[in-house]
């Protein structure tokens, strides 16, 4: 495994870094070649920048040896977008310092490798607040936020992390050190520089640094409302219509009858048994506004059909009710242990229709497709719970990930909303891109990483792994396999 | 689709012990490496690498058991670092068991190793830990040792030998309290007289429900509760079982504490030595009447370690063996002291200290992630008038003592220790005690206690005697009482 190409390139990141910043074991490789999927690939080496400076030194040493870089936070990505395929995992964690939290402009500057609900607990005690709330924020840092444009059920209404990104610091594949974007929440001065590397998935430049905008902390009375419904079809059009109501909720999430099954055991009473699917619904606002936008609400459910409704303004009741969604992502895995997480999106209204295409698919494909998501954008996560070790389960399991994709392209909707592309999703993207745009994102990524050394073989459908290909360090194993294996 | 797995509190979980590698990369394959095991994982807060957290430990088994790596050095470094403390399992969504993964990874290390070092350990836990007169003599020799001269001088010599059976030795002996008290013999004395049986018009609150819990306890009459001493606990402690007897027999209950009984094993099964694990059960199944005598309505445990193993240890006798069958009636009936007395409907009795006194619960991690009892020791402390309790800002996780990881690891354990002072001291003005539910923890809270300078004025007591000492007055906070 430690060809002369190996050792050479060890040593020089010692050199640069640091002992303890440089990790090259059996099993340090191993517990960094995975992220929340079922892929994996092993780098030739991990190592932990401490400072910008550290990771302008590991690109110099990369760039001088053709040695691919895959950068990473805590490695809760859902689409394999930072796993290795050997070369430098280059991880982030110990860039983890707030740098400041300016309470007179709104905003704060912190390092790539800060745990987002860290981040937005300090932010609470300056009484702001950020709004991003992936549902690994306990975990994530907030460059892999930025990396993949995180969401969350609050991204409804406050949108994804992107918007709140006022500037970055990015470190080019040259060396470059950049400062996008500043410290206004306007600037048109110039291209958006900061826009292009959110959601750029460590391929176009490593993000050290950020100015996140803040918030004045929302209403202080919540309330969730629990709509269920008997078919899918009115739970759809309740989507579109909450959507457009002026009580729109903050939050709007979906789960559907085959996850309430998993869950069954910690089923809030607020849910009655033998729901075809049910809308979660939370609000903030003024305690006295409260209940007349939960009851404006809760018509506009009746309306579309749902069989009961529940309001909740008691705090325990909806802290119940929210674990459970939380907790929801991971806990049908319970069923078996391979869960593919996909996260198509289609505009509003053709919700109804791309929910009744999943079911045909669950019914044709044979497979534990179930829904949950983030209804109100129209991000669904269809998850299909599998097991890896069964060649003939897994084979329906493609062609029904195929068909979801089919499906919500069709609906005028698109591969991913808030998880990226990465590895698993980059044998759809010239069917879900114009091939003018798809070609357009190329000459970008040709232009900023010109050797292909910063996340390669990611994201583009028929993206070489890198021109390291050749080297000695790339003649090591490689145990990516590719769900996205549809040929491009 | 199987029906989603059962959480703390079945009876099924307690019934798939795994001491070999296959079953433990069986249940390590059920994980999907999600990562919301990272912020409950001690030991990835303070290390900061993959390999030292549940996740990264999980991986490596797999691969271990699908022959992808060899438990080579930095494997048995990640294995070995692990404090077991299964704030994991409580953290993971999908319900992975990873009692069972890094037990069956140990044993089959456990099996592996030779050595005077490892020798050493399996006879010190034989013929010392698991007998509380001769721990508390060690601990009181021990204590001498390390704190004279020629301690400081042997330490010294073997400070540049880490790893090494001396420096195992005396980390041990460091970690006992030298001013242990002589053991007067097995027992804690004559029965208390039994009290007023409560009940002062209060219902009694709910039970919080562990697995196979009596569905309620005879009312009415005495119950008859079995108290089950431990040996760290009577060797070191012997006080906090004294109290523990009084808080049952004031509760209504008749109190036994059964002569033969035994050190529980859970050391030993954890140090991978399941056979004398097994015959230190049977001897309590004798001691206790589950095995041909006449069980007592419920055993009493006071420290959270032994009452985990004993709800988890029936597997290590084959099904259908009347041991195995006494061992789930034990696991059943075995019940940890504040939940029996809110079950019972327990109030404060005594004169009471009106003046505010502040405690942090730290509790035990066995107690709250295995036997998932975490609201009865918060609810006696918060009944007492006056106290006012809150856990550590870190929800209460390790402390570092871990068995005996404190002695095995005693730098990661001190890293673990500096961290929980740490969210101690974050949490505002500094307590007047830390009460804990574990020998171990008190243990290691002493020493954390000693380690910020605070001896003299945080006191560190375990959840019965702080509650007798409390009631009856005799709480003086080495601080002062605060002005109120």
């Amino acid at each position: 495994m430690t060809t002369p190409g190996v050792l050479d390139l060890v040593r020089e990141l010692t050199a640069a870094l640091g002992p303890d910043q440089v990790l090259t074991s059996p099993t340090d490789r191993l517990t960094y070649s995975y992220d929340a999927t079922y892929l994996s690939g092993e780098p030739d080496v991990v190592v932990f920048p401490q400072s910008t400076e550290h990771v302008r030194r590991v690109l110099a040493i990369a760039r001088s040896r053709r040695v691919p870089v895959f950068t990473r936070g805590s490695g809760t990505g859902l689409s394999g977008g930072s796993v290795p395929r050997g070369g430098i995992a280059l991880v982030m964690t110990r860039m983890n310092r707030i740098l400041h939290i300016d309470r007179a402009n709104l905003q704060a500057r912190v390092q790539a490798g800060v745990i987002t609900a860290q981040f937005q607990e300090a932010v609470r005690a300056h009484g702001l607040f950020y709004p991003p709330d992936p549902g690994s924020a306990r975990i994530s840092t907030i460059g892999g936020n930025i990396a993949e444009n995180a969401g969350g059920p609050k991204a409804f209404h406050y949108g994804t992390t992107g918007r709140y990104v006022l500037g970055l610091q990015v470190v080019l594949a040259d060396g470059t050190i950049v400062e996008t974007g500043g410290r206004t929440t306007k600037n048109v001065t110039g291209y958006d520089l900061t826009g292009l590397f959110v959601g750029s998935e460590g391929t176009l430049g490593i993000v050290t640094e950020a100015t996140l905008r803040l918030l004045p902390p929302p209403p202080p009375a919540r309330g969730t409302l629990v709509a269920s419904f008997a078919d899918l079809t009115a739970l759809g059009q309740a989507i579109g219509a909450l959507a457009a109501h002026p009580a729109r909720p903050t939050s709007l999430e979906m789960v559907d009858r085959h996850c309430l099954a998993v869950v069954e055991a910690h089923r809030p009473p607020e849910i009655p048994a033998g729901a075809a699917g049910v809308l979660l619904c939370e609000v903030l606002d003024w305690p006295e506004s409260l209940a007349r936008r939960l009851r404006e609400l809760e018509d506009v459910c009746r309306a579309a059909g749902a069989a009961s409704v529940a309001g909740a303004i008691d705090a325990a009741v909806q802290r119940r009710i929210w674990a459970m969604r939380e907790a929801l992502s991971p806990a049908v895995a319970r069923i078996k242990p391979t869960k593919i997480s996909e996260d198509a999106t289609v505009p509003i209204a053709a919700i109804p229709a791309f929910l009744a295409d999943l079911e045909r698919i669950r019914e044709r494909r044979r497979v534990d497709l179930l829904v949950f998501g983030h209804a109100g954008d129209g991000n669904l996560h269809p998850n299909i719970i599998c097991d890896e070790r069964d060649a003939d389960e897994m084979a329906r399991v493609h062609a029904a990930v195929d068909d979801i994709f089919a499906a919500a392209i069709a609906h005028g909707g698109t591969l991913s909303g808030e998880h990226g592309i990465g590895l698993l999703k980059k044998g759809y993207m010239s069917q879900a891109l114009q091939p003018a745009a798809l070609e357009t994102m190329r000459r970008l990524k040709a232009l900023f990483d010109p050797d292909n050394l910063l996340n390669p073989g990611k994201m583009f459908p028929d993206a070489p792994v890198s021109d390291a290909d050749s080297s000695p360090v790339r003649q090591v194993r490689s145990q990516v396999q590719s769900l996205g294996g549809t040929p491009a | 689709m199987s029906a989603p797995v059962p959480r703390n509190g079945d009876a099924s979980r307690h019934g798939s012990l795994s001491p070999s590698l296959e079953i433990a990369g069986a249940e390590a394959s059920r994980c999907i490496h999600c990562g919301f095991c990272l912020p409950a994982c001690p030991t990835y807060q303070v290390l900061g690498v993959e390999k030292h957290s549940p996740r990264g430990r999980i991986q490596l088994v797999k691969a271990w058991s699908d022959g992808r790596v060899e438990p080579d050095a930095g494997l048995v470094e990640a294995l070995d670092l692990c404090l077991a403390c299964r704030a994991c399992e409580t953290a993971c969504p999908v319900g992975v068991h990873y009692g069972a993964i890094i037990e069956g990874a140990r044993d089959e290390l456990a099996a592996r190793r030779r050595g005077p070092a490892n020798v050493l350990l399996k006879w010190v836990l034989r013929r010392v830990a698991a007998h509380p007169g001769r721990l508390g003599a060690a601990a009181r020799i021990g204590g001498r040792l390390v704190h004279g001269a020629l301690g400081r001088r042997v330490e010294a010599w073997a400070a540049r030998r880490p790893g090494s059976w001396l420096h195992a030795a005396l980390a041990f002996a460091r970690a006992l309290p030298s001013n242990a008290r002589r053991h007067k013999g097995p027992g804690i004395g004559p029965a208390p007289e039994p009290g007023p049986t409560p009940g002062t018009g209060h219902p009694p609150v709910a039970p919080d429900g562990l697995a196979g819990a009596p569905a309620s306890l005879p009312a009415g009459e005495r119950p008859r509760a079995a108290l089950f001493l431990g040996c760290a606990q009577e060797g070191l402690f012997p006080e906090v079982n004294a109290s523990t007897a009084r808080l049952l027999a004031a509760a209504g209950f008749t109190v036994e504490t059964p002569a033969g009984q035994c050190c529980c094993g859970a050391l030993h099964r954890h140090q991978g030595d399941v056979k004398h694990a097994r015959s230190l059960l049977r001897r309590n199944l004798e001691a206790f009447g589950f095995l041909g005598g006449e069980p007592p309505d419920v055993v009493v445990l006071n420290a959270g370690g032994c009452l985990a193993w004993i709800k988890e240890a029936a597997p290590v006798f084959e099904p259908g063996t009347p041991e195995r069958a006494a061992a789930e009636q034990l696991a059943a009936r075995a019940r940890e002291l504040s939940e029996i007395l809110v079950e019972r409907g327990w109030q404060p009795g005594g004169t009471g200290r009106s003046r505010p006194v502040r405690v942090v619960y730290q509790p035990s991690c066995h107690l709250t992630h295995v036997c998932g009892v975490k609201d009865a020791p918060l609810a006696l402390l918060k009944a007492l008038p006056g106290v006012s309790v809150t856990l550590p800002p870190d929800g209460g996780s390790c402390c570092g003592s871990a068995g005996i990881y404190n002695a095995l690891h005693p730098q990661t354990s001190a890293a673990v220790l500096d961290r929980k002072m740490d969210a101690i001291a974050a949490g505002g003005e500094e307590p007047d005690a830390i009460v804990t539910s574990n020998p171990g923890c008190h243990l290691q809270m002493l020493a954390g206690v000693r380690r910020r300078g605070l001896a003299g004025r945080v006191a560190v007591m375990q959840l019965p005697e702080f509650i007798e000492t409390y009631l009856a007055g005799d709480f003086n906070p080495p601080g002062g009482f605060p002005e109120s």
